[in-house]
């Protein structure tokens, strides 16, 4: 896939990911480099969704994707948003835990948004 | 949720990592910092496959899988916020030219390096505690 990529997320917004910032999640995190063309599931059906004010960011969980010595993990989709409704991907990389200090906005497990 | 979360064994994490500061003599500390993710990346040996675990304020940890190992720590948001907010690391980005809006890569020297390491190191007992 060489052009930017548009996603739509659980809540119908818009969220670009540009050709650079994928060519460079392959760089620094070759991890999720198999994943890459389900970064748009991450986004529409997170299993958890935070919320970073202060970097004006918004993170999405998704498990049962990563496999191999990942499994168990969850990619992430690093979402900056701007004033005016842009949304983004700035990185995407595997974890073990949601940040700490972030608040939680979305689960799905409780059926509801928390906004 | 179909599959188990994978769970980082805090004591499994230290016993990997108890000889951290010899192994990055050894490889090496790496810098970079990249424009499109506004990130700037410490690596010991290279990009390499990952986790990434938060620590605080936008740094994460960069954990092989498998043997519990540091391999990188890893900066968000650099220029936009964690630079503003941590003067403490001014120095080093003056020392190393580092710019925003312009990609770069260095090679600590070993003073650096040793400073770099010593923070990585304290901040795996918080990973550890969590």
């Amino acid at each position: 896939m060489t052009a930017d990529e548009r996603c739509i997320d659980y809540r119908g917004q818009i969220v670009m990911i540009s050709r650079a910032v994928r060519a460079h999640i392959v760089d620094r995190h070759p991890e999720v480099e198999p994943y890459l063309a389900q970064l748009c599931d991450v986004l529409s059906d997170p299993d958890l969704v935070y919320s970073r004010a202060r970097t004006k960011t918004h993170l999405y969980y998704k498990h049962g994707i990563c496999s191999g010595e990942f499994t168990g993990a969850y990619l992430v989709a690093y979402v900056r948003y701007n004033d005016s409704g842009d949304r983004s991907v700035g990185t995407a990389y595997s974890t073990s835990t949601p940040a700490s200090g972030d608040v939680n906005i979305y689960d799905r497990y409780d059926r509801r948004d928390l906004l | 949720m179909t599959e188990e979360p994978l769970h980082i064994d805090p004591d499994r994490f230290l016993e990997a990592n108890r000889d951290y500061i010899n192994r990055i003599e050894k490889t090496g500390v790496q810098v970079a910092y990249d424009t499109a993710l506004d990130t700037l990346f410490i690596e010991f040996g290279g990009p390499r496959e990952a986790l990434s675990e938060h620590l605080a304020d936008n740094i994460m940890l960069r954990i092989d899988p498998k043997s519990l190992e540091i391999v990188g720590c890893e900066i968000l948001d650099f220029f936009s916020d964690f630079l503003p907010n941590h003067r403490l690391v001014a120095n080093l980005v003056t020392e190393l030219g580092l710019q925003e809006g312009r990609d770069s890569s260095h090679s600590l020297i070993e003073g650096q390096a040793a400073g770099i390491g010593e923070l990585v190191m304290s901040a795996t007992s918080v990973l550890a505690s969590r």
